[in-house]
């Protein structure tokens, strides 16, 4: 590209020269040059006159005040005239007279003529006629040169330039919604600095009242007082503002996290009298789905078990973070936390509410009848998959036979999934379900098989290991047989080796044997 | 006739310029406001998620983070404790030694207490030969790997760290990068809220650690970099983290995510064929070809960003470091680009295709070019006398507003979401750099990209003649290398 710019330069340049073209070579003669002036009408300044001898002279035109002659030397000359057109009529009328050109009202001859012509054409202020009646190609130039304005005619110029004004239009639009951007946010940040100095001031507002009132009163005498008595010992005037009450809610869950006993039972109380749980009422009912969210855990946090019917009708939600507060919620609060509520789930469970729900799971399994089995007849997959997670990591031996209700119909990943869970719980008599898969064609089900019997299989699984042994080539799942057999029977493994000692299986076996690489 | 010609096509190269010009304003404006949609969901997300589960709870996932060390002697010792420091239940650190000429294997035995190991490496993705692989007798080091192979370059080392790896989720990091002890923590999130969408990968924002204080490998107290070229980045990165993987995120359009600090799902890099290794836009070019694999298969699926600051790495300061740094990117992504052609406005690969690529195409590959034909259109202009000053210095005094538009709003995004830069001082160093950039920074980006394409163009650090036909599914690459290894 760079190397072709010389040569876009001297084409310019090319085209430059070809179009420069001097009025003097344009206008051969005088009767050239009339010509086109006579078609042009008026040129600025440029004027003529004709001189009559006194030989000449008629009285008509003495008489004729159109032609306001006037007596000089040897003669009378004309009135000046603008108009080239009249030049031709005029010149056969006085067909002996002198026609004289005048230049800013100053006699001038032909070469005058031309000079001042070539100054107006090189400014674009005069174009000859000739110029316009030749090729599209000198139209083209032609239209380079703009017409001459006078500069009393500027303004309406700008007025009437269309382009000019959409360039000014957008730049004025661009311009207004930058500064308009930056703006706002320069105003959010104001106010969001302003609001947590509020928050700031309101939690030191709040916190002396709170812990007063918490560490002097019992929850019988806290239940006793009214409303009004509670709401007095913070500052008045704060009391009503939506920001004091935002701060006081999360100040009352912050502690309600921390402490125990009648503490907690005294600041859900305090919660209730003071009308907060109103706003969460109200966040639970929002369109948006933070506030909604933000008002189950509120719920969640201060155990609000009243609101749960309002609770449960979020546990289907589209939103994500909804159901997934609405699951946590429920799960906690709930007293027979039967998991109903994810048995007809209609979106998938993913790891991440799995993960939230297992911890509430571990938390209130010794204390509530949980109903895992329920869940295996989910036609959500993924509840069945957590259903099966949630035996082995809450190490319930007594559902297996619930999971081997589902062996037969189980997708990939169910079979993954209670491969895992027998290998977990150590579920020897599921040898079957396990060979079975030692030879499945998933690759990753089939893996989780070989990697299972060596833990947990028996005698046909080692059988079966060694047949697939020698049928499979493929160096990943070797190695895992290899590691499965030694786990199984290392006799028989070190026999085979024996047998076998290709330098591939010996180097297998250094890594199974290499106590740095155990437990890979 | 000719001269008709000429005039012909200045007009259609001026109406080509002005809708570029239009089209850029458009563009940026519309990522500007998905970024802020997207940054905004992101921050109400994060009000109600809870981190700490993460490290203990059986359902994570386990985590592979590898990380490729060329000549590392001077800080590889501290830069592996800091990343064996990271809170998290189940990872594995995985250090590739791609066949360093200095101490930097001989550091890490003396440091970790390493022995060579009987592992039996198997080439799943085909790399450098491996001459070793080590672990530690010391059970603290236990989640360290330490792999030593001939030297074969970034995609190549980390190619052997993928067949390594043992975890599903591969964190490919820079060595020298330092990462926030959560950093793992936030970005497994995504692929744990995973549901209807496959999260084939998830971004990270990176940070500039230059002139900041580091203590147990986090930043403690940001501060802009001493030199221009510095702060220059430190807008830069906002610009391209906080804003633009931002946007495209919200369109599920990511095409890149930063080789510094990127997480994939372990089975679907094995099903692609790893990294390409002849390619220097390695990281861009994972990611297209992940994409590709899924769009060809109808697999719905997500590439998240994640845009809290948890990653910081040092740029360079030097001009010509920072020169050799663009023209690699730009290679990479002209590389890229050309591998992949068949998804370009290609409605088969939906947001991929018809608009992350064309963008790329257009603005991110074709930018320098367009930039440098819009001045030699306006010296023509002055040329040939057609040029109108009122036009052109508006046209300029749009995009000089719109770059600081761009950028002040970037700043502004990153103190309202983060606000790291405190120090009033720092705040009007990065004012006075909005302004100057793109008049004394902007011309040396644009003239090192077109110095990215006449590289690539002479066949420097570019690859055989083979290749540049580009791949014709996102499987290719296995292709590729079964095809080179037997020949």
């Amino acid at each position: 590209m760079l190397k072709k710019i010389p040569a876009l330069l001297a084409l310019i340049l090319f085209f430059q020269i070809a179009s420069a073209q001097s009025l003097d070579t344009l206008f051969q003669s005088k009767e050239d040059l009339l010509l086109d002036l006579s078609k042009q009408k008026e040129v600025n300044s440029l004027e003529f006159q004709f001189f009559l001898p006194d030989s000449i002279l008629s009285q008509k035109w003495i008489d004729s005040s159109d032609l306001n002659l006037q007596a000089v030397n040897g003669g009378f000359l004309t009135k000046t005239f603008e108009d080239w057109s009249k030049y031709d009529s005029l010149q056969s009328v006085f067909s002996q007279a002198n026609s004289i050109f005048l230049l800013y009202g100053e006699p001038t001859n032909y070469e005058g003529v031309i000079s001042y012509l070539n100054t107006l054409y090189a400014t674009g202020d005069f174009l000859p006629v000739s110029f316009q009646e030749q090729s599209n190609e000198s139209l083209i130039l032609a239209a380079v040169k703009s017409i001459y304005e006078p500069y009393d005619t500027l303004s309406s110029w700008l007025v009437f330039d269309w382009k000019l004004i959409w360039v000014l239009v957008i730049l004025s639009l661009f311009l207004i919604l930058a500064l308009g951007l930056i703006l706002a946010l320069v105003i959010f940040k104001a106010r969001r600095n302003q609001r947590e100095e509020l928050r700031k001031a309101y939690d030191k507002d709040i916190i002396d009242p709170l812990t007063t009132i918490l560490f002097t009163n019992s929850l019988e005498e806290l239940k006793e007082m009214k409303p009004e008595e509670l709401k007095e010992i913070f500052p008045a005037q704060l009391f009503p503002k939506p920001l004091f009450k935002e701060v006081l809610i999360e100040r009352i869950i912050g502690l309600n996290k921390k402490m125990k006993g009648e503490f907690k039972g005294k600041l859900k109380e305090l919660y209730k009298k003071l009308d907060l749980i109103k706003i969460t009422e109200k966040n639970l009912k929002s369109k948006k789905w933070s506030y909604v969210t933000t008002g189950l855990v509120q719920v969640n946090e201060m155990d609000l078990s009243e609101l749960l019917p309002e609770v449960k009708k979020h546990t289907n939600s589209n939103n994500f973070h909804v159901r997934s507060s609405a699951g946590a919620t429920l799960l906690n609060l709930s007293q027979e936390a039967d998991l109903s509520f994810l048995k007809n789930q209609d979106y998938p469970l993913s790891d991440w509410q799995q993960m939230n729900y297992l911890r509430i799971i571990k938390y209130v399994h010794p204390t509530k009848k949980l109903m895992i089995h329920e869940l295996f007849q989910s036609p959500n997959e993924s509840v069945r998959i957590f259903a099966i997670k949630l035996v082995a990591f809450l190490g319930r031996f007594d559902l297996i036979e619930q999971i081997k209700i589902l062996v037969p119909s189980a997708q990939r990943n169910e079979k993954i999934e209670i491969l895992q869970t027998y290998l977990t719980l150590g579920a020897h008599m599921e040898s079957e379900f396990i060979n079975a898969n030692i030879t499945s064609e998933d690759e990753d089900v089939q893996k989780m098989a070989i990697k299972v019997a060596g833990k947990i299989g028996d005698e046909a699984s080692e059988k079966i290991l060694f047949q697939l042994l020698e049928e499979t080539s493929d160096r990943g799942i070797r190695l895992l047989i290899l590691e499965s057999l030694k786990e199984l029977n290392e006799v028989a493994f070190e026999s085979y080796i024996q047998e076998h000692s290709n330098p591939e299986n010996l180097q297998m076996r250094e890594q199974l044997v290499d106590p740095l690489l155990q437990n890979v | 006739m000719y001269n008709f010609l000429f005039y012909l096509l200045i007009d259609v190269f001026g109406v080509i310029f002005m809708i570029l010009s239009f089209s850029v304003v458009t563009l940026y404006l519309l990522i500007m406001i998905l970024s802020a949609l997207e940054m905004r969901d992101f921050r109400r997300k994060n009000r109600f998620a809870d981190y700490q589960d993460i490290i203990t709870s059986p359902i994570a996932p386990g985590v592979s983070i590898l990380a490729p060390a060329f000549n590392e002697e001077s800080n590889i010792v501290q830069n592996v404790k800091s990343l064996l420091a990271l809170h998290y239940g189940k990872f594995e650190v995985v250090i590739i030694n791609d066949g360093s000429k200095d101490q930097t294997l001989n550091r890490l035995i003396e440091a970790f207490e390493l022995k060579k190991t009987s592992f039996f490496y198997q080439s799943q993705i085909e790399t450098a030969p491996v001459r070793g692989v080590y672990r530690s007798e010391n059970k603290s080091f236990r989640r360290l790997w330490v792999i030593d192979k001939e030297n074969g370059g970034k995609a190549d080392a980390l190619n052997a760290g993928i067949n390594i790896s043992t975890m599903e989720i591969l964190a490919c990091i820079d060595v020298d990068c330092i990462l926030a002890s959560d950093s793992i923590t936030r970005m497994v999130r995504p692929f744990m809220e995973e549901t209807n969408k496959k999260v084939v990968a998830v971004g990270g924002a990176i940070g500039i650690a230059n002139n900041c204080d580091v203590k147990d490998g986090t930043v403690t107290k940001y501060r802009v970099p001493k030199s221009r070229i510095g702060k220059f980045q430190v807008v830069e990165y906002c610009r391209a983290f906080l804003m633009g993987r931002m946007a495209w995120s919200r369109i599920n359009g990511l095409m890149l995510i930063s080789g510094a600090f990127g997480f994939f799902k372990k089975d679907l890099v094995m099903a692609v064929g790893g990294y390409f290794p002849k390619t220097v836009g390695e990281d861009m070019e994972l990611v297209v070809r992940l994409r590709r694999y899924l769009e060809e298969r109808d697999i719905p699926y997500r590439v998240a960003f994640v845009p809290d600051p948890l990653c910081w790495t040092e740029v360079p300061e030097d001009e010509k470091v920072l020169g050799r740094q663009r023209n690699r990117w730009m290679r990479g992504t002209i590389e890229t680009l050309q591998l992949h052609n068949k998804v370009g406005y290609n409605s088969r690969f939906r947001v991929l295709g018809l608009v992350s690529y064309p963008f790329w195409s257009i603005f991110e590959k074709m930018g320098p070019i367009l930039e440098i034909s819009g001045l030699i259109y306006t010296l023509i202009l002055l040329l040939i006398g057609d040029f109108s000053a009122v036009y052109f210095f508006s046209l300029i005094l749009m995009i000089y507003f719109l770059s600081l538009l761009v950028s002040a709003f970037s700043i502004l995004y990153e103190q309202i979401a983060y606000n790291n830069y405190k120090d009033k001082n720092d705040l009007r160093s990065l004012i006075r750099t909005i302004l100057l950039e793109p008049l004394f920074i902007h011309p040396k980006v644009v003239l090192w990209g077109l110095k990215g394409h006449i590289d690539f163009i002479a066949g420097r650090g570019g690859w055989g003649k083979m290749i540049r036909a580009g791949f014709k599914t996102a499987e290719d690459r296995k292709n590729l290398d079964t095809q080179s290894t037997t020949s």
